[in-house]
């Protein structure tokens, strides 16, 4: 039975996660790629280098998606889809909280995201939740995370 | 960071599921992007979908369409992003053939899709393959990236 999520549950998923995908349009279509995420009351934090993302994010900062999965099996799923706003911030907001999340991940990303985000040329940056939601393919699959 | 060599996108992307499918939603004028299951066959992504946002979206916009698809074995990460242009698949030779690899890939799989399974009857079966439309991909442009 695929039920939808309650956004507390969403916010979990988002939080257990290792990790998800950011979508943006760019000027040829859209465009993805995955990326680990602090996942803060309103907003999903997070960091990348100079390239086709950063600048297709600054070109249309609007109507930004992020996708989170984890599918274990048919009938044990959990999908959140959020959009929201793209926007700059300070190395000196969110370099902490991405560190405290590198830290305690055990994700490959996050290794190498730990080298990455001390790059000078790191850009630190947010999403500005919007609409969120999420569906669960049986009742206890968000919470099993 | 490397770039992947078209040989290895190939071969992770016929083992590899699901995937998540891009397109463009024109009413809000923003990405969608969800997971499928999916098969390539022939340089084309082929998956099954109902009616929907995402088969609209893909309607009113379908060459603008990507898919990605991210992995790691512990030790190597790694993304890759197809990008071409969406066709409904009405030919029946196409869609047979479609319908096979995707049934080989997710064969004894746990995540095999929902419109696979079926309470063991052809009827069954049948029933759930004909309430879906099955789009495909055809790839233009192909880049993947690995990490150590």
């Amino acid at each position: 039975m695929i039920r939808a999520l309650a956004p507390e549950e969403c916010r979990q998923a988002m939080t257990r996660l290792p990790h998800g995908r950011l979508a943006v349009m760019t000027d040829h279509g859209p465009y993805a790629v995955p990326m680990l995420f602090a996942v803060q009351p309103s907003t999903l934090a997070f960091y990348t280098l100079p390239g086709r993302l950063l600048s297709s994010l600054r070109r249309h900062p609007l109507g930004v998606m992020v996708e989170f999965d984890w599918i274990e099996s048919s009938s044990h799923w959990v999908s959140v889809l959020a959009t929201g706003e793209f926007e700059e911030r300070s190395r000196h907001e969110l370099e902490a909280p991405l560190l405290a999340l590198f830290a305690t991940s055990g994700a490959l990303f996050a290794r190498i995201a730990r080298e990455q985000v001390r790059q000078p040329e790191a850009t630190f940056c947010q999403i500005m939740l919007g609409q969120v939601s999420g569906r669960a393919a049986d009742p206890e699959a968000a919470r099993r995370l | 960071m490397e770039k992947l060599e078209l040989e290895e996108m190939l071969a992770l992307l016929a083992v590899e599921r699901p995937g998540r499918l891009l397109t463009v939603d024109r009413q809000r004028d923003e990405p969608y992007l969800v997971p499928v299951s999916f098969v390539l066959l022939a340089g084309s992504i082929y998956f099954y979908t109902e009616p929907g946002r995402k088969l609209t979206a893909l309607r009113d916009a379908p060459q603008r369409v990507g898919f990605e698809v991210d992995g790691h074995d512990g030790y190597v990460a790694w993304s890759i992003l197809a990008s071409g242009h969406f066709a409904e698949v009405r030919s029946p030779v196409e869609r047979a053939a479609a319908t096979a690899g995707l049934l080989t890939k997710y064969r004894g799989s746990a995540v095999a899709p929902i419109w696979a399974r079926s309470d063991g009857s052809l009827a069954s079966f049948v029933r759930n393959l004909t309430a879906a439309e099955m789009g495909t991909l055809r790839i233009t442009r192909l880049s993947g990236r690995r990490w150590r």
